[in-house]
């Protein structure tokens, strides 16, 4: 654990009082950093020297009796799709080796703003496509619970990290589980907020319509403390929703819950199907009523998930061409076409170009409409059977993954690997918000339990998974 | 509806498209993967064409004006990897 304590709170409240000095607290961690990750390869970038003067800044500023943030002096971590300025921003990709960002994401902004300590960039599968964070091109990122076992992803740099206590808080991108995921591996709490309640400007595109910035931490409060930071209307995005009253959430006595038949379906490991039943009877120790409860149209959702997300990616994708950021392969080549080809064919990893080649595919004339306008209808059934479950149920159960960490290096086809997607994808085809609690391990291996709730109701899961950690923990 | 599985042509001429170029080994094992994820997505077809298609946010309501504010070139072209002055250099488009 961080030597801050345990909660941030409480961490922001020894800071403010001057208790401690934020320099020597950072630089003796990032001192340990290197030992750290040396075998875990959380980071991509470790900005030492700019968290150091962060820190130095921020305790010259409680000397002299300032009011400091809501994140003083804590660490927090950045995945390396989104901008920071002054860092790399890779997205682990070789098309964008050497591209540094001269603006700060709106989420980058909002937690400098409130004292946070940005400790570096993390690593993650190329362009955030895949749910191990073994895609990308500068090497795997591990599982610090079990070395010879993947972190999960996308953003497994950012919760092998914050697990690993390189960092106390992190921040990560979820377009189908890339939050939830790598915090369900590594045993730690991870949020995919609403779609809108958080600001995707200075993110890098993978697919629009899906993704959001997510959290992570050790603690329920401290993901929720985050989320408020983060989250709010920002007018550079367009898809950021405006300010809306807070709602009262549900008491945890009486608290109905529906346990998704579908996610404990065909494929799921059965220790994990255990353990996640055992996390459902707690909920009903504490008050809970659950019910099992079955969602047929779920069986579209990873079909149309990658369908999206891919005709999505093709088109944003494009944007590489070699000439005006990140890497250019033929420099002074007399043909546009050959030129484009060559930097991305030799840039791009395996599995960015599969998406790319099938996003191309569902788009194409003849294939569009019996591909990707399907997969809208199919989109459109699953949001209108979510929204009636949330009339009935306050909040959605499952596993967040189906089964346990694999192997680093274990061989996947491709379709199986999307396969472990299952459950995590229906909260961004629906855009609701959801939460990825400990629940456990088995056999040595940590398992996660899944919670969803209807749009903006990111309290209600912050109150269960708080309550839940309470009596677990 | 039946729908064509993916050929070797299909598969170089989306190369084509996405600029990418594909070896002739690469295109034989696209041609066996990209089919089968196909084959998984047809799932879909089961869905309606009556479906209605609604809107997947909310109405984002007035856009921002457009607003004059200084830039700084130098902090635009920053990553521009070949350029001549505050120019782009760019390949030879004829």
């Amino acid at each position: 654990m961080a030597r801050l304590g345990p909660s941030v709170r409480e961490a922001v409240l020894r800071v403010g009082a001057g208790e401690l000095s934020c320099e020597e607290h950072v630089a003796s961690r990032l001192e340990r950093m290197p030992r750290m990750d040396r075998d875990v390869h959380a980071f991509l970038h470790v900005a030492g020297e700019q968290a150091v003067l962060a820190a130095r800044e921020l305790d010259q500023k409680v000397k002299r009796g300032e009011k400091v943030g809501r994140l003083a002096g804590i660490m927090i971590a950045i995945k390396d799709n989104i901008c920071v300025d002054g860092m790399p921003a890779t997205c682990a990709s070789k098309i964008l080796e050497g591209f540094q960002p001269r603006y700060d994401a709106t989420v980058v902004e909002r937690v400098r703003r409130e004292g946070a300590i940005i400790v570096g960039k993390t690593n993650m599968d190329e362009f955030a496509m895949g749910n191990t964070t073994t895609t990308g091109a500068f090497g795997p990122t591990r599982n610090p619970w079990n070395l010879e076992r993947v972190a999960g992803g996308s953003s497994g740099g950012s919760a092998a990290a914050v697990a690993g206590g390189m960092t106390t808080l992190a921040l990560g991108t979820d377009t189908g589980g890339s939050v939830r995921c790598p915090a369900s591996y590594c045993s730690i709490f991870g949020l995919k907020p609403t779609y809108g309640a958080v600001s995707r400007f200075g993110v890098i595109p993978y697919a629009n319509s899906l993704e959001q910035v997510g959290a992570f931490a050790r603690h329920a409060d401290d993901l929720r403390l985050l989320f408020e930071v983060i989250s709010g209307h920002d007018r550079r995005d367009s898809t950021s929703a405006r300010e809306r009253g807070t709602v009262e959430p549900p008491a945890m006595k009486g608290l109905k819950v529906a346990r998704i038949r579908e996610f404990f379906g065909e494929g799921i490991n059965e220790r994990v199907r255990e353990r996640v039943l055992d996390a459902s009877s707690k909920l009903e120790e504490l008050g809970a009523t659950v019910e099992e409860v079955s969602i047929s149209s779920l069986g579209y959702a990873l079909a149309a998930y990658y369908i999206v997300a891919m005709a999505e990616a093709s088109s944003n994708l494009s944007r590489y061409d070699g000439v005006r950021y990140g890497a250019s392969l033929e420099k002074g080549s007399a043909d546009w076409n050959a030129a484009f080809a060559k930097t991305r064919t030799d840039c791009f990893g395996a599995e960015v170009k599969r998406r790319i080649l099938l996003g191309t595919f569902v788009l194409s004339a003849g294939y569009y409409e019996a591909y990707y306008l399907k997969a809208q209808r199919a989109r459109s059934l699953l949001r209108s059977a979510f929204s009636r479950a949330f009339k009935k149920y306050d909040l959605l159960l499952g596993p967040t993954m189906p089964t346990l960490p694999p192997k680093v290096g274990e061989r996947m086809t491709p379709l199986e690997d999307y396969l472990a997607d299952v459950n995590t994808v229906p909260a961004n085809l629906t855009g609701v918000p959801s939460v990825s609690v400990p629940a456990g391990f088995a056999d040595g291996l940590p398992v996660g339990m899944q919670l969803m709730a209807t749009h903006f109701a990111e309290e209600t899961l912050f109150r269960v998974a708080g309550a839940y950690e309470e009596v677990t923990a | 509806m039946t729908k064509p599985k993916i050929t070797v042509e299909q598969v170089r001429r989306l190369g084509d498209l996405a600029k990418l170029s594909i070896s002739a080994t690469d295109e034989e094992r696209l041609m066996g993967e990209l089919s089968s994820i196909l084959e998984y997505f047809e799932v879909v077809d089961k869905v309606s064409d009556d479906t209605r298609i609604d809107r997947q946010t909310e109405d984002p309501g007035d856009l921002r004006p457009d607003e004059v504010a200084p830039s700084s070139p130098d902090r635009v072209m920053n990553g521009v990897p070949q350029r001549k002055g505050n120019l782009v250099k760019a390949p030879r488009v004829f």
